[in-house]
């Protein structure tokens, strides 16, 4: 782990970092855990089948229909309830094209 | 008598022969939240709502129309949306926040009639194992060490808000959410019953996601008989949870026969770590001598990739929680930083909005998902996972429950632990191979350390089998005779 691998981290993640001081903290930390995670690779996995979840032998799928109404909860009036900024029916956000 | 000295299942009895109200016992317990406020243990308090709760419950019960929980007072961890109340997760992103809807274990429990007290305090999102990381302050245990002292000490974690509540006896019992043991640690250190249940028994629908393939919610109560009437009444198939799974729901209550002969406990040798304190040793040896002394058989068994669970856990949970974290983006709900750009809203509302842990997450989770290293660090986890889940599908074989330590340690003081994050990762040493593979336990006080602190034993059970959880939980609980309360 290194301060450019943190600082690639961070913005794939949105993360704002503070400064130097920051960095060097996470580049520590993040060794850290690495290198206790580390010892999985001691582990003899030839042939297991990744475990997703551990009722993945009863995914269940829904149908496909729409449902905006009480049921859903995702009601279009509801769904801006939060809204840091929101206008005529829509979040408003930072202008993204000039 | 001082009602709140009732268990939740002498409350009910008194209620329904109308010996107390639900108003006078919620207002006693609204009192009681006062007098132990400075534990910090709730977030959002609403005794306005409990009040008017109350007084509908009474007049249920007066009309012979009561539900299971009719006029219980209950707490619920701030993980658990709730309709019209301010759900945090304990994080500063999401301190504005009031949900639209309700989650359907909440909702059960309304149902049942329980009154609301109010939302409890937690580790932010669920991320830490001594309710230090809160952006709303630290829970404080209403335990402290018997040599006078007044150090604080923490009540566990992610739901030290839920078991210091139930502790000091400011709620009947309180939910928790579990995904590498956050129900099942602060029960320990906090002298209570907290119970995990199988994967996929109690629905995650309208619960704030970290972990999603770990996350389980189950249930904090004094005892293991209020812990079995409440997990009853949360627990259920629920069609808006993709991973809730449509079985029946047993009457745990009637599992507690106290007859536990002939059956055959696990005990999984790994669990003996290093360094393991003697007074744990000495109370798991305890444990297993009382099950002898009830009849039960023990055996010896191993579960050989026990020391794997947390490394594997530290990488699956970081990757969901990095993935489940990205929709806080100060775009839809929760708190938006101002900047001009974008993408410079979104650094700096999460850099602004999430606390030092909860970024250590998403890092690694951001990390160990990109490119060049998913198959090396998550895959690899993922397989680890199912020769975890395989390893007690074959102890299985040969017990019908196992018996372990629930934590490494009794509660420690505010602020130790703090200086690696893998010291307090360790805390979970016991308990996370569970939610790793799904199954079911439940942390038992049995007794005390040398610094008269509670020590939880726990009893793991196959998936589905509650039941037997909750019979083997009986008998130790009736062993221990755990009297030892942490408050007045």
């Amino acid at each position: 782990m290194d301060r450019e691998t943190v600082i690639k981290i961070a913005r794939l993640a949105r993360l704002r970092l503070s400064g130097e001081e920051e960095i060097e903290r996470r580049t520590k930390e993040m060794s850290g855990i690495l290198s206790f995670v580390e010892q999985l690779q001691e582990v003899d996995t030839a042939g297991v089948a990744p475990l997703a979840n551990p009722n993945d032998e009863v995914q269940r799928l829904r149908e496909d229909e729409t449902d905006d109404g009480e049921t859903g909860n995702f009601g279009s009036v509801r769904i801006l309830t939060n809204a840091p900024e929101e206008n005529s029916g829509y979040f408003v956000v930072p202008k993204i094209i000039e | 008598m001082n009602i709140a000295d009732l268990t939740l299942e002498e409350t009910r009895n008194a209620l329904k022969k109308k010996e107390i109200s639900s108003l006078e016992l919620t207002q006693e317990y609204i009192g009681r939240m006062e007098t132990y406020k400075h534990l910090n243990a709730f977030i959002t308090e609403t005794p306005e709502l409990a009040v008017e709760q109350a007084k509908i419950a009474d007049h249920n019960i007066a009309n012979d129309n009561a539900g299971k929980l009719e006029g219980i007072p209950l707490a619920v961890k701030d993980l658990f949306c709730t309709k019209n109340i301010r759900t945090t997760a304990a994080s500063k992103i999401l301190g504005n926040f009031i949900p639209t809807y309700e989650s359907t274990v909440s909702q059960k429990l309304l149902e049942s009639g329980a009154v609301m007290l109010g939302k409890t305090n937690l580790d932010e999102f669920a991320m830490g194992s001594a309710n230090t990381t809160s952006g709303f302050g630290n829970v404080i245990s209403p335990w402290k060490k018997n040599d006078g002292s007044n150090q604080e000490l923490v009540p566990g974690g992610s739901s030290g808000g839920s078991a210091a509540a139930v502790a000091a006896k400011l709620c009947l019992g309180a939910t928790g959410t579990d995904t590498g043991g956050s129900i099942r640690q602060p029960a320990s250190f906090c002298g209570i019953v907290g119970i995990k249940p199988t994967y996929g028994r109690c629905s995650r629908w309208g619960i704030v996601a970290f972990s999603s393939s770990l996350d389980q919610a189950g249930v904090f109560a004094e005892n293991v008989k209020d812990a079995a009437i409440l997990l009853e009444a949360s627990s259920g198939y629920d069609p808006k949870d993709s991973t809730s799974v449509n079985v029946p729901v047993p009457d745990f209550a009637a599992a507690m026969t106290g007859d536990v002969r002939g059956m055959k406990i696990g005990i999984p040798k790994e669990y003996r770590v290093d360094n393991m304190p003697s007074d744990i040793e000495n109370l798991w040896q305890q444990g297993i001598d009382w099950l002898k002394d009830a009849g039960a058989e023990i055996v010896d068994v191993s579960l050989p990739h026990t020391k794997y669970a947390l490394p594997a856990y530290y990488i699956i949970a970081p990757a969901e929680a990095s993935s489940n974290l990205a929709r806080y983006d100060g775009v839809r709900y929760g708190l938006r930083a101002d900047e001009d750009a974008l993408l410079d809203m979104y650094e700096k509302t999460r850099a602004e909005g999430f606390g030092d842990e909860v970024k250590r997450r998403i890092m690694i989770g951001t990390y160990v998902l990109s490119a060049g290293y998913y198959d090396a660090y998550y895959i690899k986890a993922q397989q680890v996972r199912r020769l975890i889940r395989q390893d007690f599908m074959t102890a299985f074989e040969k017990c019908d429950a196992l018996l372990t330590p629930a934590t490494p340690s009794a509660a420690f003081a505010i602020g130790e632990n703090e200086d690696d994050p893998i010291k307090m990762y360790l805390n979970d040493v016991f308990t996370v191979s569970l939610n790793l593979a799904g199954l079911p336990g439940m942390s038992v006080p049995a007794g005390l350390d040398e610094n008269g602190l509670p020590l939880g034993l726990q009893i793991i059970g196959k998936a589905w089998d509650e039941e037997t959880i909750f019979k083997v939980g009986g008998v130790l609980e009736n062993a221990a005779d755990f009297t030892k309360k942490a408050y007045k």
